[in-house]
């Protein structure tokens, strides 16, 4: 792994780190914990100084705190505080309280019934372990501090996820919680050598980033590579997978994504059986995968789920469209004003006759509508819903109907633009629908310019692009650019399961 | 930093590509869709060009006004001293680009044919612009512009129309392209021949009485062959079924059809023949070449106005008799009216000479349409009727069937 490009960032990151230190030598330093309570206590407040949400709890027994439960009110489960924490040690500060003999320091860990805890003596961990939901429990006549964790935030549950919706399979979708998200995932693998590996990245909101593998089935090299480039992002927030993202694919600078994002539970399964490598990210449902290749991206879920024999025809439509999607206004420009001969002779004529009276070339009336479309589609996304039939009305009947009537546009162009913009829906995965997009408009330009041998160029261009690419060591146009036979039975077509050999030993022949 | 130089080489190349000002667009609204070419001659050595051109405003339904709706295309014409020239000057009157891609063909006046078409139709095959797909017609007895200018019939231009007569006239596609005209006019055993157009004047008389062309006035039909002679001058016309059978014996027919009295049965049988085909076979002896003909023929019974019960094996058997004489006979008359009368081979049986006696070919392929007319020609034909539809007889006899 010595090329590693991915770890320099583009753009040098903008740090507050500086600010940030600042403020925690001033407050906390690393100091270790004393066995005094008071002093801990001290050093918790000045941390949290203005913090209205943090809530320091003393328990007293005899005019004496013996104990002091801090916590940050909402992300703590206060029933089970109540129950489990602060009831113990309430009640049994009689018993040991007065006597001499042992302080309630010595027998904490007796009387905490909580399935997860933690001893931290550094005040830093403790710090940091209060922020993510722990309630710390500071007790006399002990250095150690104890932080159970009892989360008991708001998250929401498991639905159907919007974006990559199927007709046939799960429809568990992964939600904004680390833990819920890595159950889901474990609940589809029940199996040991299903690895969570937990990394936290974000200077400022230590957001908990897990890496999920098969142990055996994943490339060494590439899981390797994949720790190493999470261990070079140097970031100060996380809020959304994506900022994982920018930062460890290939070829930043590309249009097409070199890593899979989904909120399917099932796809992230079996991508890990597979052997790739997800990466989990607290607080966004979009789960990455890596490494990816073309036609990753162009697979949906349903293609496994499906009947082989129609997805084999769905794929064939699916790449057809895709290239439409692709290509279409750029070859029909190319077509119609350099070489009409191509088109056959009653078409050409019909277009002749509805290009009769419009006002623009070929080129800008189609860089037009499709900009218009686009536009179109951008406010349909922003758009409150409520408002939603009024895009769909003024695209329709003012773009579509009045331009055409009026010959400002003419009615092919209308066509042309609709049937692309169909097209680059059906691309299954959102973020592999973009490059498509986003190149169409060059190709347009070009074949504006070149007519078909330009439109040529600019998918030879492309192309050479695409097959250059590499997603963590992974050609990205492979298995049909480094052509590997066997591989394009999920590429080509998706042949029959019984037809395949498995994975696992146990049934292999 | 060559990865910087490579950037700044690349967009240098763009910019060279974008700025040099030669953007050969042309925009749909500014060509000129050329549909179909006349050729008539012009003066002794001239040739004038006439130019279907697709009326763009008065085509579909989109934009133009009804008033525009009538006119759906405008014949210009043009002169010069070859075909390109013509198109050249015939540019000049135009507001717009001429368009030759679809161009779908290219029809022939008769005085052009009269006077020989060797030199003029290389354009259509050289030129870059033009649809080598192009289909080539004779009109008969008249200048191609004439035809041009007709009303299409179910059509929008005459030129589509007599495309698609020609369609389904049952010819072989191939035998209507400018390609294998131009293959037989440079062979030396097969004269070329081309389907000739008649424009029919009933319909034409009509329209001019009438201002509104009646609905049922076709006008033009496609039921000749025009052939030529070595030079590519044209000899003479064969018709209806004699076309047929001519081109039959050429090897160009796919479907043919045939109506017969049938002696025994007191009435018609029509014959649909579908796989329909022709073998040649020459013989040489000294300087006599004798060349049969075999065509055979498989089809289906579509019509029986004859009291013949196809049921029976033996019926079918003289039906299919019946067919093969009359068809020999017609044959054997058409054959030997070409080499009578017109006197050139446009059978290819030169070809087959050319491809079985090599030797003897090398000799008489000099002047072969001086010794076509004396080649012995026997045909034998040979027909079978596969489908005798879903009954047996035509019609029941009465004095029989009332007993049944």
């Amino acid at each position: 792994m010595s090329e590693f490009r991915h770890a320099k960032p583009l753009i040098k990151p903008r740090t507050g780190r500086e600010h940030h230190e600042e403020v925690r030598e001033s407050t906390t330093s690393d100091a270790l914990s004393s066995v005094d309570l008071e002093t801990n206590k001290r050093v918790l407040q000045g941390v949290f100084q203005n913090c209205s949400d943090v809530v320091f709890r003393s328990l007293v027994a005899d005019e004496k705190v013996i104990s002091v439960v801090v916590y940050v009110d909402g992300l703590v489960d206060t029933k089970l505080l109540d129950e489990f924490v602060i009831k113990p040690l309430l009640s049994n500060a009689d018993l040991h309280g007065t006597s001499d003999s042992k302080s309630i320091g010595q027998v904490l860990d007796q009387l905490i019934s909580v399935a997860q805890t933690k001893l931290f003596t550094c005040m830093e961990d403790v710090e940091a372990a209060i922020v993510k939901g722990s309630a710390a429990v500071l007790a006399d006549g002990r250095s150690e501090i104890l932080l159970a964790e009892l989360p008991g935030f708001e998250r929401r549950s498991v639905e159907e996820p919007k974006t990559e919706s199927s007709i046939r399979g799960p429809r568990d979708g992964f939600t904004e919680t680390l833990r819920t998200n890595t159950t889901l995932i474990r609940r589809k693998i029940a199996n040991s050598r299903l690895k969570i590996e937990s990394f936290t990245i974000g200077d400022l909101t230590h957001t908990d980033v897990a890496l999920t593998y098969m142990e055996g089935l994943v490339v060494n090299t590439v899981l390797e590579d994949v720790r190493e480039r999470l261990r070079g992002v140097t970031l100060d927030s996380v809020m959304e997978s994506a900022y994982i993202e920018e930062f460890i694919q290939d070829t930043p600078l590309s249009p097409f994504p070199q890593i899979q994002n989904t909120e399917r539970a099932d796809t992230v399964a079996a991508a890990l059986l597979e052997g790739k490598v997800a990466i989990l990210v607290d607080g966004t449902p979009f789960v990455l995968i890596l490494p990816v290749t073309f036609w990753n991206g162009l697979q949906s879920a349903d293609d496994h789920y499906q009947r082989w024999d129609f997805v084999i025809t769905r794929k064939l439509i699916r790449y057809i469209m895709i290239f439409i999607s692709l290509a279409f206004p750029s070859i029909y420009v190319a077509l119609t004003t350099f070489n009409p001969e191509m088109v056959p002779g009653s078409l050409m004529q019909s277009i002749a006759t509805a290009r009769e009276n419009s006002p623009f070339p070929t080129v800008i009336e189609t860089l037009v509508m499709e900009f218009v479309f686009e536009g179109l589609q951008e406010a349909g996304i922003r758009m409150p819903s409520q408002l939603g039939g009024i895009v769909s009305i003024v695209g329709a009947l003012v773009i579509g109907e009045a331009a055409v009537r009026a010959d400002l546009i003419s009615a092919p162009i209308i066509v042309v633009v609709a049937l692309t913009g169909i097209a680059s829906y059906i691309v299954p995965r959102y973020s592999f629908g973009v490059p498509f997009r986003v190149l169409r408009f060059g190709l347009i330009v070009i074949s504006g310019a070149f007519g078909v041998y330009g439109l040529a160029i600019g998918l030879i261009a492309i192309l050479i692009h695409l097959v250059t690419l590499e997603s963590f060591g992974v050609p990205y146009f492979a298995p049909v650019a480094p052509l590997v036979f066997r591989q394009l039975r999920d590429v080509v077509v998706r042949t029959p399961r019984w037809g395949r050999r498995s994975f696992s030993p146990k049934h292999r022949r | 930093m060559p990865k910087r130089r490579q950037v700044v080489c690349f967009v240098l190349c763009i910019c060279l590509g974008l700025t040099t000002g030669c953007w050969d667009v042309t925009e749909p609204n500014q060509r000129a869709i050329w549909v179909g070419s006349g050729i008539d001659k012009a003066g002794d050595s001239n040739v004038r060009i006439s130019a279907q051109l697709a009326f763009p405003a008065g085509l579909g339904e989109g934009g133009g006004g009804g008033e525009a709706k009538g006119t759906k295309y405008l014949v210009e014409s043009a002169t010069g001293s070859n075909v390109f020239d013509a198109t050249e000057n015939l540019q000049e009157k135009l507001s717009r680009r001429v368009f030759i891609g679809h161009r779908d063909a290219v029809f022939i006046g008769e005085g052009m044919a009269q006077r020989g078409l060797k030199s003029w139709l290389d354009e259509f095959g050289r030129n870059p612009d033009s649809n080598v797909r192009a289909k080539v017609f004779l009109v008969r007895g008249a200048d191609s512009k004439t035809f041009l200018e007709q009303t299409a019939g179910l059509e929008r231009f005459p030129t589509t129309a007599a495309i698609r007569a020609s369609r389904f006239s049952g010819v072989n596609d191939v035998v209507t392209s400018v390609r294998y005209f131009d293959n037989n006019m440079l062979s030396d055993g097969i004269r070329p021949f081309l389907q000739a157009i008649t424009i029919n004047t009933d319909s034409q008389s009509t329209n001019q009485s009438n201002q509104q062309p009646p609905a049922n006035a076709s006008p033009i039909s496609m039921n000749s062959i025009a052939l030529f002679n070595r030079n590519a001058q044209l000899v003479g016309y064969l018709q209806n079924q004699e076309a047929s059978l001519a081109m039959w014996v050429a090897g160009d027919l796919i479907k043919y059809s045939v109506t017969e009295y049938m002696p025994k049965g007191h009435g018609t049988i029509s014959l649909d023949l579908t796989h329909v085909r022709r073998r040649l076979n020459s013989v040489v002896d000294g300087n006599k070449i004798a060349v049969n003909v075999h065509l055979t023929g498989t089809g289906f019974i579509r019509e029986n106005n004859s009291s013949l019960d196809l049921y029976s094996r033996q019926s079918i058997r003289q039906v299919e008799c019946v067919f093969n004489q009359k068809i020999q006979q017609d044959v054997l008359r058409m054959i030997s009216e070409v080499q009578q009368k017109y006197r050139t081979d446009m059978f290819g049986f030169g070809e087959d000479i050319h491809r079985r006696h090599p030797n003897a070919w090398n000799v008489s392929k000099r002047d072969w349409d001086e010794e076509f007319p004396h080649v012995k020609v026997t045909v034998h034909v040979d027909l079978r009727v596969r489908h005798i539809g879903n009954k047996g007889p035509g019609y029941t006899v009465p004095s029989r069937g009332s007993q049944n």
